[in-house]
């Protein structure tokens, strides 16, 4: 089965064209600047590369989140344009679920964290394919000192918090190289065709992003 | 800093001058009561980051984008009644960015400015004059909860 897959949940713009198990295309660019309003026309592109027409997608899967809320909305409302348009199904992925997929360790736990800003992390961890913690939004110093085993770290937030994690968790710490930000694209329509065959497919008109945030100021002026 | 502008041409150039200071991903808010000149004072931060686009008010819009040294976001919270209809706006992915943002009304969401940037305070003296105060924000020692 032939899908696209695409993720946008962080500054970078990804997405995939599968074909079951082969990546026949895929197309990845981080600016740093948000720049998801040329996506559309990003996939027609690829699309003429690779000598494929919308049309001959039979399946969509888009990142939902948590990530940045723009990008998330973005992906969204291109994934459902194409799948109402073509009358195709549509697959939601956890953004989390995605970034998971991409490795398979049975010796660690694989936990996803994603920089949710204002020293938050957005998080969930996986102990070979069952969550066994998250989807959820927590403050990075709670986070790290509380987590038992071996863990893979991957996401946009290592970056931001290597020392950290070094610091708390010593060798139990490990990351991939180069370590992936955000989750290919492939790997959101590779999940999404997996959950196809489940028969997990999202409602067009009523899936929506996960955000995760809660509103409240986190920094307070001191004195 | 502080200084004092007798027209909008000197505004504008301290406009520039704060440009000078300010670093990918800067947060400068500015303060001060309507006609004040925030506007004219962004004006000013636009030209010195060289963007060559005519900068208006977006007091309609909530936000104008500009091209630069950096990507000018240039925000209006004047029509923004609460911090979190902000925030659900996804307005995170400015804060954080990797342009510069130029916030007019910046009192409204005091508690949320990332710690990076400057505070601008205007304040009318008479018709024509007016006092600028610039604080670097790190200075304030935020911390977290």
């Amino acid at each position: 089965m032939r899908m696209l897959g695409i993720d946008t949940s962080t500054s970078i713009i990804s997405f995939g064209i599968i074909d079951d198990d082969n990546i026949i295309s895929e197309y990845r660019t981080n600016t740093g600047e948000l720049q998801a309003e040329d996506l559309v026309s990003k996939i027609d592109m690829t699309l003429n590369d690779v000598k494929l027409k919308p049309k001959h997608l039979d399946a969509l899967a888009v990142s939902i989140g948590p990530g940045s809320f723009t990008g998330l909305r973005v992906g969204l409302a291109v994934a459902k344009g194409f799948a109402f348009a073509l009358n195709k199904p549509l697959i939601g992925v956890p953004t989390l679920d995605a970034l998971a997929f991409m490795i398979s360790y049975p010796k660690y736990m694989v936990t996803p964290i994603m920089d949710a800003k204002r020293g938050n992390i957005y998080y969930a961890t996986y102990n070979g394919t069952n969550r066994i913690a998250g989807y959820s939004m927590i403050s990075s110093e709670k986070l790290f000192p509380n987590l038992e085993g071996d863990h893979i770290f991957l996401g946009n937030a290592v970056k931001v918090y290597k020392n950290l994690i070094l610091d708390k968790m010593k060798n139990r710490a490990h990351f991939l190289n180069p370590n992936p930000e955000a989750p290919s694209g492939s790997s959101v329509a590779m999940l999404g065709l997996k959950k196809l065959k489940q028969g997990k497919i999202s409602d067009v008109a009523s899936l929506e992003p996960i955000y995760l945030q809660i509103w409240k100021p986190l920094h307070q002026k001191d004195g | 800093m502080t200084c004092v502008s007798h027209s909008e041409e000197e505004t504008q150039k301290i406009g520039k001058e704060i440009s000078k200071k300010l670093e990918r991903g800067d947060v400068v808010g500015l303060y001060g009561e309507l006609g004040s000149g925030k506007t004219v004072l962004a004006k000013g931060i636009a030209s010195g980051l060289k963007s060559k686009v005519q900068v208006k008010s977006p007091s309609f819009t909530i936000i104008n984008e500009y091209s630069g040294k950096y990507t000018i976001y240039h925000i209006d919270l004047y029509r923004i009644e609460e911090a979190d209809d902000l925030l659900k706006l996804g307005f995170d992915d400015y804060f954080y960015g990797n342009g510069v943002c130029v916030i007019e009304w910046a009192e409204k969401i005091r508690d949320y400015l990332p710690p990076k940037g400057f505070d601008v305070h205007i304040t009318v003296l008479d018709e024509t004059t007016r006092e600028i105060k610039v604080l670097p924000r790190n200075k304030h020692a935020y911390v977290r909860n």
